[in-house]
């Protein structure tokens, strides 16, 4: 353990969140509601950054793959407290319903307990969907591109925080990459609300809204989620999902290199043929049930759904529950697969998915041809062996993780419907899921250990699985045993 | 002779010179060698009518002996790829108006583009063996059953070679009547080998089972119709299978699959294997010995066409004999030594690749003059092909084909007249400011220019 660095941590992220308190709370005392709740979040939050004090001499010059795992994932548990506090000091919330939210939200999830969100304070609903942005791209990973003197090892939290299949600088400084991933961020959220105000949605929830999609998030400050708003805004939703579903990778390569021959990249194309195939059963089925009977409604909703769940955002226009079973198991699947990798989508990423699919095809030929050598290939270059590995244990480390929180879930009478999907919901960042857990509906049904159990789930789907797998590895506690 | 002789100066005596140059010199040009290898100048001061100048490139002496200033034609084929860019830069310093070809094997040059924009290197004609060798490939492989093949005009027109089968319709009876009984005209046989002699033939002339003939092929040829009748069986499926996964192996599978055909390519090497895998991408890639022959046994079918391109000869010679006997439908081999050229085919090998002869072939088509527009050569040199344009009032210009009595071991093989190909007969009148592609023997070369460049009409005078 390092514990200067875990002080700093705490330090920069509790200042990092008292700022980012600052509008909901200004925002409050607009409109005159109650500010003590988000006061004295602030207050607790100035004083823990004094932490910096006793770290302020120490040196990072040294540090190691797992001193970054450890300030990271400390940094994320002292962020899904504290942005609790404003929920529970409101006294809006319960201890646990107010983490729950808190983490659904710092981890864009989009898992609500709320049953009727439009009941909130505005300046709650504010730092509720601004929690949500700032989880998004990742608070350390923006300490990393703002304050140059963090003196913490940059690579090691990026590498832990980024959520990513390859992950490759964009450039040869760590602070420049990061400033250049949250500066994409930021350009796109604007655009984003932009778009919605001029859609006709009121400026706040342009913002509200705005937040929620770059972000991938999905938390919405009204009831009906998407649903409340006229098609033109909802048009606007699916195209600043499937926009925020894309590498960022692809953007920088765009816009600064102009590199045009990226748009032709492998992973970008299955996460168009992705949507359409999504989007074609869901719209077939939109059609056929009653609440879309003319086709513009139906694509509408079809494409809505498709692109909400593909990224993993977890918006909702239609209650999709009344769908047939099939086509709410094809969005779940297509939800595991998730968006691009290099976005700050949930699930697996699509780019791993297709290299399963071409471990699985080069496995089936060779057992037909033993002296066959196939290169699991994406873009025409060759994966290297470690990455098809990590790739593999993912796939296998998910599906453990799912199928042992089922059976937690179960095991405290949920029926398996909500327990599975609840799992899958939280774990690959989604937000709803079906049964109990549906897109109208909300998490407050779960019993307090199994909320407990789905926040674990959200942490360790934001943080990819190894980041918190490597906790419980004996060699990280030790690591020169191995030496020994 | 209209046009003026050419003195033509070539770094490097070695097999690929010597090659080059016997050629230059059976074309009546004034050729000189500049060779270290005091060995190799005694073979050639016997064997043929050129100067030869004995001692290093980088001599002064030794360049003033060639007399590079006033060359025409300079040609840089060592062995070495860097002595023949450093020849090259020397040679341009000391003559700048010169015509230069280099010979460079390493891709790392040839892909250096800024490399031969730079000031001595401009204009130099480069040849690659490796790339020579794999576009000959790919020229055989676009026709079934070929076993040689050069193209002009981008391939349009073609002329390539096939061994006779048994039982069809060109053997065993006078050409004259053969062909009368094809139900294609278009096709015409501009030379045929029988064991060591090599001859253009005539009317009467009778062919017979295991003659290797020379057919022009317009693009408008149909192999499935003209295959039959040489006594081979057209396929429409053919699998292509390369041993050995050198760079050459490699770049004629990438081209094959870019042509949607169905290739594997067999190596030996594990991580050379992973490399292959990811530069091709619908090519099966197998590892393995490839000398074991139970994986060859697996992928060979009669539709198989098997390239033997590692980087032993012998271990080539040894697959395409494995696979002919194994049935495969056409086995050809990569190697370069000429002892074998001659038994391999006998053997059975269909076809031979051979790096150096692909390169003697394309720096021959540098070596144009006057109105040969552009040359090659066809059964390892024993017929040359050039195509020029006829000249006004030159003995071509305007009688009918068989009026204008070519002489023995000439043959007009196809005409280009308002830019449309046609395969020549008897009757067809050939204008000045048309091409013909002109088939010779060896030889006979130098008499090409009184049919195509104006006439001086001595016998007039008298």
């Amino acid at each position: 353990m390092n514990l200067p660095l875990n002080l700093r941590i705490i330090a920069v992220v509790s200042a990092m969140l008292a700022l980012f308190q600052l509008p909901s709370l200004a925002l409050a005392w607009h409109l005159g509601e109650p500010v003590a709740p988000a006061a004295w979040t602030l207050v607790i939050n100035l004083t823990l950054s004094l932490l910096y004090l006793p770290s302020r001499k120490a040196s990072f010059a040294n540090l190691q793959a797992r001193d970054g795992v450890v300030a990271v994932i400390l940094g994320w548990l002292v962020m899904i407290v504290l942005g609790a506090l404003p929920y529970y000091l409101s006294g809006t919330l319960r201890g646990m319903d107010a983490l729950f939210e808190s983490a659904s939200g710092f981890t864009t999830t989009g898992s609500t307990i709320l049953a009727d969100i439009e009941a909130l304070p505005q300046g709650l609903l504010l730092w509720r969907s601004t929690s949500q942005w700032i989880g998004g791209m990742g608070i350390l990973l923006l300490a990393v591109a703002i304050l140059p003197y963090l003196g913490v090892g940059g690579a090691q939290i990026m590498k832990a925080e980024m959520p990513g299949f390859r992950k490759d600088r964009l450039t040869p400084r760590i602070a420049d990459s990061a400033r250049i991933l949250w500066g994409i961020y930021v350009g796109l959220t604007a655009l984003c609300a932009l778009a919605y105000w001029l859609a006709g949605m009121n400026a706040l929830e342009a913002v509200h809204h705005a937040f929620t999609t770059i972000s991938i998030g999905g938390f919405s400050p009204k009831n009906a989620s998407m649903g409340a708003y006229n098609p033109g805004i909802q048009w606007c939703a699916i195209l600043f999902m499937v926009l925020a579903g894309v590498n960022y990778l692809l953007y920088f390569q765009l816009l600064f290199q102009r590199e045009w021959r990226s748009l032709r990249d492998e992973e970008l194309q299955w996460y168009g043929i992705i949507i359409l195939v999504g989007s074609l059963f869901c719209t077939l089925e939109a059609f056929a049930s009653t609440a879309a009977n003319n086709p513009h409604d139906a694509l509408l909703h079809g494409l809505f759904q498709a692109v909400s769940l593909v990224t993993n955002t977890g918006f909702a226009n239609v209650d999709w529950e009344t769908w047939p079973l099939y086509v709410q198991i094809i969005l779940l699947t297509i939800a595991i697969t998730g968006a691009m990798s290099g976005s700050t989508t949930g699930g697996i990423k699509i780019v791993r998915a297709i290299v399963l699919f071409k471990v699985l095809f080069a496995v089936i030929n060779r057992m037909l041809t033993q002296e066959r050598v196939i290169a699991v290939k994406i873009n025409g270059k060759r994966i290297p062996s470690e990455l098809l590995d990590s790739v593999m244990a993912l796939g296998f480390a998910m599906t453990l993780i799912v199928a042992a929180a089922t059976i937690l879930l179960t095991a405290l009478h949920l029926d398996l419907a909500t327990a599975f999907s609840a799992t899958l919901a939280t774990l690959i960042n989604v937000g709803p899921g079906i049964g109990l857990v549906g897109p109208m509906e909300n998490f407050s049904a779960i019993p307090d250990p199994g909320k407990l159990l789905l926040i674990v789930l959200m942490v360790i789907g934001r943080l990819e699985v190894f980041t918190v797998f490597i906790l419980f590895v004996p060699h990280f506690w030790k690591p020169d045993a191995i030496l020994r | 002779m209209a046009n003026k002789q050419m003195q033509v100066v070539i770094f490097g005596a070695g097999l690929v010179g010597e090659a080059v140059g016997r050629h230059i010199s059976e074309q009546g040009h004034h050729l000189c060698f500049i060779e270290s290898n005091l060995n190799t100048v005694r073979k050639i001061r016997e064997q043929m009518d050129v100067q030869i100048v004995h001692g290093s490139a980088e001599d002064q002496d030794t360049l003033r002996a060639a007399r590079v200033q006033e060359a025409d034609l300079i040609l840089a084929i060592t062995n070495q790829d860097k002595s023949n860019i450093i020849l090259t830069m020397i040679a341009r310093t000391l003559n700048p108006t010169a015509k230069i070809v280099t010979r460079v094997k390493d891709d790392a040059f040839l892909n250096n583009h800024q490399l031969w924009q730079s000031q001595e290197l401009n204009n130099t004609l480069i040849i690659s063996p490796e790339r020579a060798v794999i576009e000959k490939a790919i020229n055989i492989l676009d026709v079934q059953h070929a076993f040689d093949l050069v193209g002009f005009l981008e391939n349009t027109v073609r002329v390539s070679c096939f061994r006779l089968g048994a039982d069809n319709a060109l053997v065993g009876k006078p050409l004259q009547a053969a062909r009368a009984a094809l139900p294609s005209k278009e096709i015409l046989i501009v030379g045929v080998e029988r064991g060591d002699q090599v001859f253009i033939p005539g009317g009467d002339t009778v062919l017979q089972e295991g003659d290797r003939i020379c057919i022009t092929l317009p693009q408008s040829i149909s192999l499935p119709t003209m295959l039959p009748l040489l006594g081979k069986n057209y396929c429409n499926k053919q699998k292509f299978v390369i041993v050995g996964g050198s760079p050459i192996g490699v770049n004629i599978a990438r081209q094959l699959e870019h042509r949607g055909r169905q290739v594997v390519v067999i190596e030996a090497d594990y991580e050379r294997c992973q490399l292959l895998a990811e530069m091709l991408s619908n090519t099966v890639v197998l590892h393995g010995d490839v000398t074991d022959t139970s994986l060859l046994a697996r992928v060979i079918t009669p539709e198989t066409v098997l390239l033997a391109t590692t980087t032993v000869q012998e271990v080539n010679f040894f697959i395409a004999l494995w696979a002919r006997k194994r049935g495969a439908m056409q086995v050809i081999s990569m190697m370069d030594n000429e002892a074998y050229f001659s038994l391999a085919p006998e053997l059975g090998v269909d076809a031979i690749l051979s790096p150096r002869a692909a390169a003697v072939g394309s720096i021959l088509r540098f070596i144009r003059m006057g109105r040969v527009l552009d040359s090659d050569i066809l059964l390892g040199g024993k017929l040359n092909l050039f195509l020029t344009e006829i000249a006004a009032g030159s003995r071509l210009d305007g009688p009918m084909l068989k009026d204008a009595s070519l002489p023995e071991g000439m043959i007009v093989a196809a005409a280009i007249q308002n830019q449309q190909i046609m395969v020549p007969h008897g009757r067809l009148c050939l204008n000045q400011g048309d091409r013909a592609l002109f088939v010779v023997q060896p030889g006979k070369a130098p008499l090409l220019d009184e049919w195509i460049a104006q006439h001086k009409r001595w016998p007039s005078l008298f």
